[in-house]
């Protein structure tokens, strides 16, 4: 029985310098090649995607057509009223079957100051949803601060830099509500042993990188960990399961 | 379908493919690699089923060579067969590299190594003892390079000048594939390494269908990154099996097939 994999860093969509983009059938198949169940879907890379209206009814069209890939939506504080309000943006990703939701403030403008974005944290944090965080949109030091002030919001980092692991394993461990996706960039040699070692099997999450990367490398630094089978079960989908289920819908 | 794909996938040992590793690493960086031992890359060669590595220590990237080389060599005896030496010299002058290259070759290093990080040209006359080594024993050069104009204007200058040379092109692909493409398909000794932490969707199978099979070397660039992560690469290519056991091995050792001592 192959183990399970469900992606927690994927996507579709459209990249400057790209003729053609890649789609959501794009995805699937590759999905379907390499053996990956599910993956928690994102519009990337983000550059083009700045309305996040439509790209959020984008991947819940997606998701009705394509059950497998659970939407990601984006997500905004409505610090300067001009988007619904942080209670109705968390309700209508939940109530679209969303397993978590992403930020991107840099490219959507806003700080993470606590006067700037608490009140959108608050309510993330009230129905326990996923807060997806690419490093380069959330310098790890700010998610630091973010995971300080809302312990029971879960953030995944994406992204991570095989040259942060100095950074991300003290992050780890202060903060248990902390997750990393150990899809591109972290190609650590014995990066996944180490962070096992240090705060257990329950805090990575199997991730890829698709479309920017190929999958099946991340699915190597798995296959091929020195752990034992249960944790790299958990790390292959139980992990993020347990997170998705633990919404409050 | 693919054997390869389906092995790496579910975590089985590769027995039956012959893969050689032509860009390794031993010893530390600056960010801190765990457990960075040469015990620790060669358990993951096999968990994996990699044969042999080629490796230079990191303190080629660093200031003190001769011990980096000293520490691979104490691997290389080590792990006979299955951990081979790249020699570095610091180029302090003709002399001193041809000293320290012919000391290393001597010891049974297989190729050599040279790093921009020294500061200085791959043309720089200091390295030209190395170069003339490496084309008269037709041992391999690995040079790191990201893609640089510099980099395609010095590698063609060396793959004319010492034609016997087998040169790895470090990281090919990171950008600009078409120029590491047509650089290949000009010198017939240039070979392209794949090694690389982000290498974009698909370069791998455009790197083989641009250069061809046999120019395209499957590297890690363990232990400065993941072995395990980076035989994925390899395996899940949209590429035929035996094109895949080609760029992880056949390649090499057609390579240190043809060296002469």
């Amino acid at each position: 029985m192959p183990m399970e994999l469900l992606d927690v860093q994927c996507g579709f969509g459209t990249a400057p310098g790209q003729r053609q983009p890649v789609t959501a059938a794009d995805l699937c198949d590759e999905m379907e090649r390499i053996g990956v169940g599910a993956g928690l879907v994102r519009l990337t890379p983000p550059t083009l995607h700045f309305d996040i209206a439509a790209g959020n009814a984008a991947l819940y069209a997606v998701h009705d057509q394509s059950p497998a890939l659970i939407p990601c939506p984006v997500v905004i504080p409505d610090a300067a009223h001009d988007l619904p309000s942080n209670d109705a943006q968390a309700a209508e990703a939940v109530g679209h079957g969303a397993g978590a939701v992403c930020i991107r403030p840099r490219t959507d403008c806003w700080s993470l100051a606590p006067w700037a974005s608490d009140g959108l944290f608050r309510a993330l944090s009230a129905r326990r949803l996923p807060v997806l965080c690419s490093s380069d949109e959330v310098p790890l030091e700010e998610l630091g601060g973010l995971a300080g002030r809302h312990r029971g919001l879960p953030l995944v980092i994406l992204g991570a830099n095989y040259r942060q692991q100095r950074i991300l394993a003290p992050l780890l461990e202060h903060f248990p509500n902390t997750y990393l996706s150990i899809g591109s960039n972290y190609c650590v040699h014995h990066g996944i042993e180490a962070l096992v070692g240090a705060v257990g099997p329950t805090r990575l999450l199997f991730g890829t990188g698709f479309p920017d990367v190929d999958m099946l490398p991340t699915v190597t630094y798995l296959s091929y960990a020195d752990i034992p089978d249960d944790a790299k079960r958990l790390i292959g989908a139980g992990n993020l399961r347990r997170l998705m289920r633990e919404v409050v819908r | 379908m693919s054997a390869l794909l389906d092995m790496g996938r579910a975590g089985r040992r590769l027995d039956g493919v012959d893969i050689v590793d032509m860009h390794g690493h031993l010893g530390p960086y600056a960010y801190g690699q765990p457990q960075a031992t040469a015990a620790a890359l060669i358990a993951d060669m096999d968990r994996v089923g990699v044969a042999a590595i080629a490796c230079s220590h990191m303190q080629c990237l660093g200031d003190d060579m001769a011990r980096g080389n000293d520490e691979i060599l104490a691997a290389m005896q080590a792990w006979p067969g299955r951990i081979l030496g790249y020699a570095c010299a610091w180029p302090s002058d003709r002399d001193s590299v041809r000293r320290e290259i012919e000391l290393r070759l001597g010891q049974g290093f297989t190729g050599i190594k040279i790093h921009r990080t020294p500061g200085f040209s791959y043309l720089d006359p200091s390295y030209e003892p190395a170069f003339a080594l490496a084309h008269e024993q037709r041992r391999p050069v690995l040079l790191h390079t990201w893609a640089e104009d510099r980099d395609f204007s010095e590698l063609r200058e060396l793959a004319g000048r010492y034609p016997e040379a087998p040169i790895l092109m470090a990281h090919s692909g990171v950008h600009s594939e078409g120029r590491h493409i047509e650089l290949a398909r000009q010198c017939p000794n240039i070979y392209l390494d794949t090694a690389m932490s982000r290498m974009p969707r698909g370069a791998m199978e455009r790197l083989v269908a641009g250069a061809g099979a046999e120019r395209v070397l499957w590297g890690s660039d363990a232990l400065f990154l993941s072995l395990t992560y980076e035989v994925g690469r390899a395996l899940g290519a949209r590429l035929p099996d035996d094109v895949k056991r080609q760029i992880m091995g056949g390649n090499a050792r057609r390579i240190l097939g043809s060296i002469r001592s």
